[in-house]
């Protein structure tokens, strides 16, 4: 199925993108679903639904977090390894599936750097934009749904200022704390916290979360 | 909890989601998320918001071949994790098969032997010495795991007891930092009223009335904050003490009611309106719980 997808003829282009959609595409309550048999100890069907839905976006978000292919690929593996040895552990009462899997992912990745900042490896700050125009060519063609997703949150980071974006992306991705993007930017403390909050503002408005008005 | 409050989660939760906040604002986001159903759903949908963000803004193909080296990483934890149990399960293990066999008399050894008595002697002893060896080490391999089994069952006992102990120290380390808030900010109030009671530009007033009972009004020298205590006012059932602030002209204006510290003692903290400059008196009075909206039973009213 992995194959089919990244070169869909034209003819069953539709029938795929169906396919494909149900098959990487899971709602909350599939991935509970998902979860939950995992747990149960299915790692032949469930796990690869699993991997499927979430490990592009994980993959990606490794990917612009250590700016390296190599280590973001060995932590994808560590960090699904470690959402299946969890996975009786998660309590859809306390976040949905997608959160959990950001913050385990996120948080080993942010490990991983500091660790690495810890032996002088060198700073990894990616500074470059984020990517704010929808780009079909971005994940496989037939994700209809996942394509939706990406337009709308890259329309509402585009209603960021540049200095909005740089400061969210250097603490959501950089693993920054507020004082150390203060340094390296060489911009009050105060300066840094106010364009945080008006950034998450302005997400919270376009993408509807949060009580901020 | 106020809006005020809620306003604060909600600036706490916009940092603690996008990373970067501080440990102090992340812990305290926790106790306001512990004290407020209201506070939780608010921090919940900013971290759900940026999970969205971090997930759907980007989609980057998994390594080939990434699936199968995670069933493999998995099958290969599996099997260590199960190890112990798996063979715990079993009545039988690795060289236990000869000696079984061996019980009954049936075993191949013997059986050659038996075939080729004159031939196979030196076979006989080697396969005699085999079988001993691989006996002793069944016996050796049988000690290990059971060794092993105490060891895995002290161990999970040990981290049963060690999780346990985690749990409770979080919920004593949450309600003791929950207490160590109030205090700290009871504190700060006392020490903000007893800082503006040693302001050597700080003005006094004093009411007073037949009955004995005093009324000392501090206020700061902008004249906008007054500390307001109350001398030999009996607590009355169902009734409290009420501040008025008493303008040049026009109605009385209400300014608060009073908390009773006790002994006839009363205590109030106000804050005079901007709008509000044309005070010349101050008064208290004696209302139905709650206070009123114009005095009712005058205690005391005089010049300020």
């Amino acid at each position: 199925m992995a194959l089919l997808w990244r070169q869909p003829s034209t003819l069953a282009n539709s029938l795929l993108e169906l396919i494909c959609i149900k098959l990487y595409s899971v709602t909350n309550d599939e991935a509970i679903l998902l979860l939950r048999q995992i747990a149960d100890g299915d790692s032949k069907d469930a796990l690869p639904r699993f991997y499927e839905a979430y490990a592009g976006g994980v993959f990606a978000m490794l990917l612009r977090m250590l700016g390296s292919r190599p280590e973001a690929e060995e932590l994808l593996q560590e960090v699904f390894v470690e959402l299946w040895k969890r996975a009786p552990q998660y309590n859809p009462e306390k976040a949905s599936v997608k959160t959990w899997v950001v913050r385990i992912a996120r948080s080993r990745a942010i490990d991983l750097i500091r660790a690495r900042n810890s032996r002088g490896a060198g700073k990894h700050v990616d500074v470059s934009d984020l990517p704010l125009e929808a780009d079909p060519s971005s994940g496989p063609d037939a994700i209809a749904a996942l394509r939706v997703n990406q337009s709308r949150v890259r329309a509402a980071l585009s209603n960021l200022t540049a200095e909005h974006r740089e400061a969210l992306t250097l603490s959501y991705y950089g693993g920054l704390s507020h004082g150390e993007i203060s340094q390296e930017l060489g911009v009050p403390l105060g300066t840094i916290k106010s364009r945080i909050l008006s950034a998450m503002k302005v997400l919270r408005r376009e993408l509807s979360f949060g009580g901020l008005t | 909890m106020s809006a005020v409050d809620l306003e604060r989660v909600e600036v706490l939760a916009a940092y603690v989601s996008s990373g970067g906040a501080s440990e102090e604002e992340v812990r305290e986001l926790e106790q306001l998320v512990l004290a407020s159903p209201e506070a939780k759903a608010i921090a919940d949908e900013f971290e759900e918001g940026m999970s969205d963000v971090a997930m759907d803004l980007e989609w980057e193909a998994p390594p080939p071949g990434g699936l199968e080296a995670l069933q493999a990483a998995i099958a290969s934890d599996s099997s260590e994790q199960a190890a112990a149990p798996a063979t715990s399960g079993r009545d039988w293990a690795p060289g236990e098969t000869a000696s079984a066999g061996n019980s009954s008399g049936e075993t191949p050894i013997i059986s050659l032997a038996s075939r080729k008595p004159k031939s196979s002697k030196i076979l006989v002893a080697s396969s005699l010495l085999l079988f001993s060896a691989a006996a002793a080490m069944a016996v050796m391999w049988t000690q290990e795991r059971n060794r092993n089994q105490e060891l895995n069952k002290v161990a999970n006992e040990l981290r049963s007891d060690l999780d346990g102990l985690k749990t409770d120290m979080v919920a004593v380390d949450r309600e003791w930092s929950g207490r160590l808030a109030d205090y700290q900010e009871k504190a700060e109030i006392k020490l903000a009223r007893f800082e503006m009671l040693q302001s050597p530009q700080l003005t006094l007033a004093t009411l007073g009335a037949e009955s004995g009972a005093t009324i000392k009004i501090f206020m700061e020298p902008e004249g906008k904050r007054w500390l307001v205590y109350g001398f030999d006012l009996p607590d009355v059932a169902d009734k409290d003490y009420q501040f008025w602030f008493v303008p040049k002209e026009g109605a009385p204006i209400p300014a608060g009611i009073f908390k009773s510290l006790g002994d006839g003692i009363h205590e109030l903290e106000v804050l005079l309106p901007d709008d509000i400059t044309n005070i010349t008196q101050a008064a208290v009075s004696l209302e139905p719980k709650g206070g009123s909206e114009s005095p009712t039973e005058v205690q005391m009213i005089g010049p300020i």
